[in-house]
């Protein structure tokens, strides 16, 4: 017995097959409630964390009723389940059944990454490609009459000129620049459920301009704002607070003047997305739309509004809706609960019904 | 996983601590000890410690909890004593061990081989193990024979029983159902091996006066083939009289529910892997304390012959 390798690799198998199979039906979940950490684009593996799966469990007696114990079940453990997908496999599945369209790249895209696959094959090479040289070996064997069952003649003869191997092939791709300015407003109370709701929308927000220009190419900038506007990490984002006054006007000033300062227009893309209650002054709402006209819109690929958890005094949506509702670069989405994050991204990044 | 024969060091003081263990008059059965990775050592755990378990999504699923806790450090790999009792006990040491507690280890799993051993239950079952892999075997044609679908789904019912076996109660099945087949006193594995099927009496059928009568619209043959089946299935239901309400449901459900070979199979996998627990559960203090008994008068005589060092760090902790 002990040359036995005891490993669950098996059941392990099994249960991906099992994940990936039901993937589909776990996206909504996955957005909505799991968390998505990424590590890096080559490690090229997400951990996915959802709300755990369980066994049926056998529950006896009436439900509800006092004497009905019923034994909690296998696998009863409460907690999350986690599981790695291919980040590439994952965005794509994600993009297709949000229907979301692949974002514009503009600009020059000059600068060129190269790889290599393996795509073609020829007589010469390094790797030999055994599937392609076995059927022609085959088919020659039983040509020449070396393979024929039917007279108990079963050999297969790989001669040189059957050989076929893998040729590398230069692939260009044209790399394209983008930068995505997220602007925060610190003056509502960002925290608890506000906070990770935000959070989660950010995140994807990130993963989904990763996914369409590659992870080195998008700069990710983060602004927040209460009277005044400042740059902050990515991490003192979520952290900052203060109560008191607000003016968004300021905030979309700042990004739009650091959009023209700081990079090349015609051959950046732009995105910049919105994070707030909404509550704004009327005149801060309608000199946001003018910013929104007259900068933002002719020189950015996507300009998003949230409100987070909007209350009844929220105008800035509404100020906005009156003068971009149809607009295909500006969009707004409301989050008043987590279950709502799969229609905001659909807002967002969705395509357009005129 | 290696035998602890190929580890000397080990395996000198495997002699050490099973001399000892005979010269306090310890009877023992045989222990074989193995080493394992500290993956290995997890997988062990989640198959109830028999180094094979049939394919199934919920071991994986832990497994793959448990491999991003160790990988992550949220969990250590650490765990002490493993063995399942039987004649031979089959016992694991973490290779990532030192050797002070590999011969703690080895020493308290003198303790929990005799307690077993003496039994006081009477419940032991001496090839466990080897039986376990048999019926893993067994499991995993039964896969093949249902399904993938069907078999996650009758693997599922059959585990959401597993909490309902309670074999040393004393509404266990043999005292509470009555039958009158040859099934009578109560012995949970052995004798299962070689139950031999009975064999069906030849009827003579008259092929031709058969189709004429019962004419032609029969369906097609896979659908008579499976009346057949669970015709007879139906018939080769063991009978039996309800005495008092069962508590142990799965070895009632094992015995008596109408199954296919595969289904049953999946069931005796369950409830042997799972009935002895109750033993463990029932004895639990008086086995750690009489393991832990003759580990302290093992590990102290080792010390005393310097057979290991490090006598101060085991008093720290033990």
């Amino acid at each position: 017995m002990s040359d036995v390798k005891i490993s669950s690799d098996e059941s392990e198998g099994v249960f991906n097959e099992f994940i990936q199979d039901r993937l589909e039906d776990f996206l909504d979940d996955i957005i909505n409630k799991g968390d998505l950490d990424r590590f890096d684009d080559r490690g090229s593996d997400i951990i996915i964390e959802m709300d755990d799966i369980i066994p049926p469990t056998f529950v006896y007696g009436d439900e509800g009723g006092g004497g009905g114990g019923g034994g909690e079940g296998p696998g009863g453990e409460k907690g999350k389940l986690r599981f790695r997908i291919p980040f590439q496999a994952f965005m794509e599945l994600l993009g297709q059944k949000l229907k979301l369209p692949n974002l514009i790249k503009e600009g020059d895209g000059r600068i060129k990454e190269f790889s290599y696959s393996f795509k073609t094959f020829g007589q010469v090479g390094v790797i030999l490609d055994k599937r392609r040289t076995f059927k022609r070996a085959l088919r020659s064997s039983i040509g020449i009459g070396a393979y024929d069952p039917s007279r108990g003649l079963r050999d297969v003869l790989i001669r040189r000129r059957d050989r076929r191997f893998k040729v590398p092939q230069r692939e260009e791709k044209p790399r394209y620049r983008a930068v995505c300015f997220y602007m925060g407003d610190i003056s509502y109370s960002t925290y608890g459920e506000r906070l990770e709701m935000e959070k989660r929308l950010v995140n994807f927000i990130h993963q989904w301009l990763d996914f369409n220009y590659g992870a080195g190419n998008v700069e990710h900038r983060f602004f927040v704002h209460d009277v005044e506007a400042h740059e902050v990490s990515s991490s003192d984002f979520y952290k900052v607070s203060n109560a008191g006054g607000t003016r968004a006007s300021i905030v979309f000033d700042l990004v739009s003047q650091i959009a023209f300062n700081e990079y090349e227009t015609a051959s950046t893309n732009f995105y910049g997305f919105y994070f707030g209650d909404g509550e704004v002054f009327e005149d801060d709402a309608k000199s946001i739309v003018e910013i929104l006209q007259g900068q933002m819109k002719p020189t950015f690929n996507r300009v998003g509004i949230v409100e987070v958890k909007p209350s009844q005094f929220s105008y800035l949506n509404r100020e906005i809706k009156r003068e971009f509702e149809k607009d295909d670069i500006v969009r707004m989405g409301t989050l008043r609960q987590r279950t709502e994050t799969v229609e905001v991204i659909k807002n967002l990044f969705g395509v357009r019904r005129a | 996983m290696r035998s602890i024969h190929t580890d000397r060091e080990l395996s000198e003081l495997e002699a050490r601590v099973l001399h000892h263990a005979g010269r306090f008059g310890r009877q023992i059965p045989e222990i074989r000890f193995f080493i394992l990775e500290r993956l290995e050592f997890a997988s062990l755990l989640e198959k109830d410690v028999y180094p094979t378990s049939p394919i199934n999504i919920w071991e994986g699923k832990r497994m793959v909890h448990k491999k991003h806790a160790i990988e992550s450090g949220l969990e250590s790999a650490l765990f002490y004593e493993v063995v399942q009792t039987g004649d031979p006990s089959y016992a694991y040491l973490n290779d990532s061990n030192n050797a002070v507690s590999q011969a703690s280890v080895m020493a308290h799993v003198v303790g929990h081989c005799e307690f077993s051993e003496k039994n006081v239950l009477r419940d032991a079952n001496a090839n466990r193990t080897e039986y376990v892999m048999y019926l893993v075997k067994k499991v995993d044609r039964a896969r093949q024979q249902m399904g993938e679908k069907d078999y996650l789904e009758y693997w599922n019912a059959a585990e959401s029983v597993t909490t309902l076996i309670s074999p040393n109660s004393q509404y266990n099945l043999a005292r509470s159902t009555e039958t009158e087949s040859s099934f009578k006193s109560y012995e949970p594995t052995t004798g299962e091996m070689d139950r031999v099927e009975k064999q069906a009496p030849i009827v003579p059928v008259f092929q031709t006066l058969t189709t004429l009568l019962s004419g032609t619209s029969e369906g097609t043959s896979f659908e008579s083939e499976l009346r057949k089946k669970r015709h007879d299935e139906t018939m080769n239901r063991k009978g039996y009289i309800l005495k008092a309400p069962c508590q142990d449901v799965l070895d009632f459900v094992r015995h008596y529910a109408p199954t296919s070979r595969a289904e049953h199979a999946i069931l005796d996998y369950k409830y042997v892997t799972k009935a002895p627990q109750d033993f463990v559960m029932r004895t639990q203090i008086m086995n750690e304390g009489w393991a832990m008994y003759w580990e302290k008068k093992i590990m102290l005589a080792l010390f005393e012959e310097r057979a290991v060092n490090g006598i101060i760090d085991y008093a720290r902790v033990f």
